[in-house]
């Protein structure tokens, strides 16, 4: 898998690292991945009817 | 167009050969001179004393069905052959379930029904979406007036309720043995969800609603796997939903989402909150055994186990309920589920069901009378019956989640191959206690009954029998190669009961929708317009499937795909950014038609058999519904994974390495059905639409105006003939 590097508050990820071991995930790397992939499908959601995919996603002839 | 009239080669000459041999086979055993000359409506039989069975095999193919004859695997089908007459049976275009039943149910084609997909699209919205997909089959209409509403506290009680539409046009044939007062008793016939809310006329009358009848969540299906190995709280995928599980002492309660509650006021810019059920379960520290407590129900399950069915109640929470009662609403919610104990040791996994509709109390009505659900559910002996529209949980062998194990490895899927035909024999146990049933209480009139596993398996399971297929797994050679054989011959059997309780002047037909194919290749639709300059997106490098209608620019599109065959013009007056205006619409369908129709595979082999023109062979399509061309794939191709929403794959073609690894969504004349009865053919080209108005014409009723006319059926042959 291909990665890129992205910059935050050295404060910050402290916090995210030590809650993201209480949360359960591996890794801080893991915790932030997992967060934003949520928000970001969050937005994308945003643009459609999402349940309404959902609805058809669930058909087995589509994925 | 005729469509289902020109079989593919190797099928025309396997027809034609079935028919020489069930000619040689009337000739050996003499029953071309024991055949009654009358013929339909000579009879002068009391239409009330008529009994006709009709038993719907979804997707039983007539490739697979006489081969299967031939090799002596189906005698109780070779009987009814030879008794009385077998044909390929012309499907719809295009050959989807929804919209071949609907054919069936309707007595018509499409442009009668208007039902040409599983998708369809709005074109002009009025949301602010450019296009807007939609199940094709019903449609959940809100409220006349969403605006009256009590308001108190955090609670918003709506005083109207909404309802569900089915959206097929037209008169159910049956209806017409109603009004006649003919017993008529339908068992999920495709497509018809929700059933009818009152009786056509004084005959009695059932009717179970089948495919296209959602779960209690309005989806078609969605499990949960609560999984105690997997590194992120949650995942949700393609019909589903991955759940950690925190277990402490082993003990550990699971939160299993519901609908939303849709009595509490949502504040602006909050999702609004679903009801959930609490499961409490309890692992045995030492065996491979749980109990699992919800409500006042408790089960003890060992790993392997599938558990009967459970009621489960989504409460509101809404303290004291006269007034939602007083307008229709309920408070509460129930569902039945049904649980399977992946693993105890070293980490808990469990499956749960997608939320049945309760057939006891049910959310939505599925059948009429309304009550009738619940003695079918009864029949069973399991506290429930699976009540979606298609039961056999593909997703959830389908669907593996992106997620990581504890131990940093990638996750399995929710069932195994293994588990998945559990649940099929499950539910399959459930349908056969049914159809039982069903027979030895079939006295008069008509009866319908429908299997739809028959379908399901074949799209699992076809990989397993095509040593070509993509997908196909050395590990996995050998162990599911006669999947799809063994349910012929079940289905074999179901037959040879239904002889066993006809009499000599009953009418026995088994028929089937489509057939099958193979689907080893995926043909990206939407990169073809593309690459030809049809159509503009925003990120070709945007590949994957969710929001693809979005990342479409309208404003520079002329055609676009949407559902698995279907095409659609962005024309001007009819799409809200509608480019191209009515009087290029021929010309440019007409060169779109010409081009797909050359496109090859890598390996030159040819993709798409035929485009058609709807308004040409569907004149009184309604153009607000119906797509402007369908897609004729030839065998071994479909549309990509993609294609479906609007999804941009990588490249025109790719392998399609799914475990859906059959498909029927290609040329309607390359898939055609089955349909064998003591019923003599009249015609060589009988097809799914001339059905109803010939099971009028056997009870002496004329078909309406609008059905095809035409009848199906000659002469007679005695079930005990034989």
């Amino acid at each position: 898998m291909s990665a890129v590097k992205i910059k935050i508050d050295k404060a910050l990820y402290e916090r995210l690292k030590a809650v993201s071991d209480k949360a359960g995930y591996s890794s801080a790397d893991e915790f932030i991945t997992n967060v934003l992939e949520k928000e970001l499908a969050k937005l994308e959601d945003a643009e459609t009817d999402e349940q309404l995919e959902e609805r058809l996603r669930g058909l087995g002839y589509i994925e | 167009m005729r469509v289902g009239r020109n079989f593919a080669p190797s099928t025309l000459h396997s027809f034609v050969r079935s028919r020489l041999r069930t000619l040689v086979l009337l000739v050996v055993l003499g029953l071309c001179t024991a055949v009654p000359s009358c013929g339909p409506g000579e009879r002068g039989e009391d239409p009330r004393e008529v009994k006709v069975l009709v038993i719907g095999m979804d997707g039983l193919d007539p490739i697979l069905l006489e081969q299967l004859m031939a090799e002596d695997r189906l005698p109780n089908f070779s009987r009814l052959a030879a008794l009385g007459d077998y044909s390929p049976f012309g499907t719809s275009m295009p050959p989807q379930s929804p919209v071949a039943w609907s054919n069936f149910i309707s007595g018509a084609r499409p442009g009668t029904h208007q039902i040409f997909d599983w998708i369809h699209r709005k074109p002009n919205p009025s949301s602010a979406l450019p296009i807007l997909p939609y199940m094709s089959t019903s449609e959940a209409l809100p409220p006349e007036h969403p605006d009256r509403v009590w308001d108190f506290g955090k609670w918003r009680i709506p005083l109207e309720s909404g309802r569900v539409e089915n959206r097929r046009r037209g008169d159910a044939f049956w209806n017409h043995l109603v009004k006649a007062g003919i017993t008529t008793t339908i068992y999920r016939v495709p497509a018809n969800y929700p059933p009818a809310t009152e009786s056509p006329g004084p005959g009695e009358f059932k009717v179970h609603s089948g495919m296209g009848t959602p779960d209690l969540l309005g989806t078609q299906g969605e499990f949960t796997c609560f999984r105690e190995n997997m590194s992120v709280p949650d995942e949700s995928v393609a019909g589903g939903r991955f759940v950690r599980l925190d277990v402490e002492n082993d003990r550990t309660i699971a939160e299993l989402e519901g609908p939303e509650n849709y009595l509490l006021d949502v504040p602006a810019g909050q999702q609004p909150s679903k009801m959930k059920v609490e499961l409490e379960i309890v692992r045995d520290p030492v065996q491979d055994a749980i109990t699992v407590a919800v409500g006042d129900e408790k089960r003890l399950l060992k790993v392997g186990e599938w558990s009967d069915w459970i009621p489960i109640v989504f409460e509101t929470g809404l303290p004291g309920s006269t007034v939602v009662n007083a307008v229709g609403l309920p408070t509460k919610m129930h569902s039945i589920i049904r649980l399977h104990v992946e693993q105890v040791h070293p980490y808990l996994d469990i499956y749960v069901s997608p939320l049945q509709i309760d057939p006891a109390n049910p959310a939505n009505p599925i059948s009429y009378p309304l009550e009738w659900s619940a003695e079918l559910a009864a029949l069973t002996g399991t506290g429930g019956m699976y009540t979606t529209g298609i039961p056999e949980d593909t997703k959830a062998l389908r669907s593996r989640p992106r997620g990581k194990t504890l131990d940093g490895e990638r996750m399995t899927t929710a069932l195994d191959e293994d588990g998945f035909l559990e649940m099929v024999h499950l539910l399959v146990a459930e349908r056969t206690r049914q159809y039982h049933y069903a027979l030895q209480n079939f006295r008069t009139g008509f009866l319908y009954f429908y299997f739809g596993h028959t379908d399901q398996l074949a799209h699992i399971f076809y990989r397993d029998m095509d040593p070509a297929h993509p997908g196909r797994k050395p590990e996995q050679q050998g162990k599911y190669d006669d999947v799809i054989y063994q349910t012929y011959e079940e289905m074999d059997a179901r037959l040879g009961e239904a002889y066993e309780v006809m009499d000599e002047n009953d009418i026995l037909i088994v028929m089937s929708d489509h057939g099958f194919a193979s689907f080893r290749r995926g043909f990206n639709v939407n990169n073809w317009l593309v690459e030809n300059g049809y159509m503009a997106v925003k990120d070709m490098g945007r590949q994957g499937r969710r929001n693809g209608l979005l990342n479409v620019k309208y404003d520079q599109t002329r055609v676009y795909a949407v559902g698995l065959n279907c095409l659609y013009i962005n024309l001007q007056g009819r799409e809200k950014h509608g480019i191209v205006p009515p009087e290029e619409k021929r010309r440019l369908m007409e060169e779109v038609a010409a081009q797909l129709e050359q496109v090859r595979d890598e390996d030159g082999s040819k993709a798409i058999e035929k485009v058609y023109f709807t308004f040409d062979d569907y004149p009184n399509a309604d153009p607000l519904v119906a797509p402007d061309m369908m897609i004729g794939y030839t065998r071994n191709y479909r549309g990509s994974w993609a294609t479906a929403l609007g999804g941009i794959g990588r490249g025109l073609f790719e392998d399609n390495k799914d475990r859906w690894s059959g498909d029927h969504c290609i040329s309607a004349n390359l898939v055609p059905g089955i349909i064998v009865s003591n019923m003599r053919l009249t015609v060589d080209d009988p097809e799914l639409s001339d059905l109803g108005p010939a099971i009028l014409q056997l009870f002496g009723i004329e078909p309406p105006e609008g059905m095809v006319s035409r009848n199906i059926f000659g002469e007679k042959v005695p079930l005990r003939g034989r």
